[in-house]
């Protein structure tokens, strides 16, 4: 009986010690944690329109650039020169893949792409997350919609290279980035 | 002289039985499936092996505190809480402050707590020994993981990207063993270091 209560003291004792660990290191990390990604976030819209930023610049920078915008329950990100962004998310092969897509002001066709948050493969499906890889996209128009695939012929406006090795990656990029714009479609124009 | 009196210091004894003798990779066959997925570049490698040796020591060290209190039946529960305290830890405090590291290395902080190495030296050490040696045996077998990771992945990066930690080093014109970056490739290069490393500890003769 001794025994069985000391043991339930025990795990009780232990159960608020952790608890006490982590809330603290919780309540220390959160508001920077919150600001990192707020950064990152507004980090990755900046790049995605290739607007030129220094590291202690970010926040001033975006206000006086991007205009943020809530149409039917979805945000768009518009600048002066009236290219339109969009967040994308989606399911990869292993966990969600997120980022940014910035159209050019025809509203078809890909100006760039920026993943911020990925857990594929390093090396393999990670790939999409690699600047040169996503470089790929440029130019490229949502006409009917853009196919991902194994030798894909570049010089046609839909077409885009599939990662090497990465075929499961490559499948799910090409949805996602299809239902994203599908959905916001009839909103943008 | 003052060589051979430090191999028989149990300090010496306990980092090379973690490092070399009974590494929990080749040795014990512990930690097999954190150090197959994340060894396809040196840099995940290194990233991961520090997680593990911090993960750890800290653990170790806490186990070994409060393990005259610790009452045989909840044990396990005891040492799964403290992993995933500090793991978890671990994570927010790469968020808040090494945030490119956080997002490169994903989902792999979270598969520290998973990692068989962790409570194997709980259970098989902390518990029963003094916090210092405790400690020193968690960042032997931290180093000995850390060590076996290193190794795969430099075998891994070369054959499958032809880079060392994203720079090149094969020559123009090689082409690169995509195989090596995917799983079968992870478990032919660790079979045959498994097998290299376990001749040379001398853990397999027969009679012995």
């Amino acid at each position: 009986m001794l025994e069985q209560v000391k043991m339930i003291l025990f795990v009780m004792i232990l159960g608020v010690a952790a608890a006490t660990i982590l809330i603290g290191t919780d309540s220390y990390t959160s508001t920077i944690i919150q600001e990192n990604q707020e950064l990152s976030l507004k980090s990755t819209i900046l790049d995605a329109f290739e607007i030129a930023y220094e590291e202690g610049t970010i926040i001033d920078i975006y206000d006086q650039s991007i205009v943020e915008e809530a149409v039917e329950g979805y945000t768009f990100y518009t600048t002066s020169e009236g290219y339109v962004g969009y967040e994308i998310e989606g399911t990869g092969l292993w966990g969600p893949i997120e980022g940014f897509l910035a159209l050019e002001t025809d509203l078809v066709t890909i100006k760039s792409i920026r993943i911020s948050y990925n857990e594929e493969t390093p090396g393999l499906g990670g790939v999409v997350a690699e600047k040169w890889y996503l470089d790929k996209y440029r130019g490229k128009q949502f006409s009917p919609e853009i196919i991902i695939k194994k030798d894909a012929d570049m010089s046609k406006i839909n077409e885009v290279d599939a990662i090497t090795g990465a075929t499961n990656t490559s499948t799910a990029f090409q949805l996602l980035l299809n239902e994203n714009y599908q959905q916001r479609k009839e909103v943008l124009q | 002289m003052k060589l051979v009196r430090l191999r028989y210091t149990k300090w010496y004894q306990l980092l090379s039985r973690g490092i070399f003798k009974e590494n929990p990779i080749y040795a014990m066959a512990l930690g097999i499936c954190s150090a197959l997925a994340v060894t396809n570049r040196v840099e995940n490698a290194i990233a991961m092996g520090v997680g593990v040796t911090f993960v750890l020591i800290m653990s170790s060290a806490s186990t070994s505190l409060i393990r005259k209190f610790i009452p045989g039946r909840v044990r396990m529960v005891t040492y799964m809480v403290l992993i995933s305290t500090f793991v978890i830890a671990f994570q927010l405090v790469l968020q808040a402050f090494f945030f490119d590291l956080s997002k490169s290395l994903g989902a792999y902080t979270g598969l520290i707590i998973t990692n068989c190495i962790v409570m194997g030296r709980a259970e098989a050490f902390a518990v029963k020994n003094p916090v210092h040696f405790s400690v020193i045996d968690a960042l032997a077998n931290g180093l000995g993981y850390t060590f076996t990771l290193l190794a795969l992945s430099i075998v891994r990066e070369i054959l499958a990207f032809g880079t060392l930690l994203g720079f090149q080093v094969t020559p123009d014109g090689w082409t690169n063993w995509v195989v090596m970056a995917m799983a079968p490739g992870a478990f032919f290069v660790m079979a045959i270091y498994m097998w290299i490393m376990r001749t040379i500890a001398k853990l397999d003769q027969e009679g012995a």
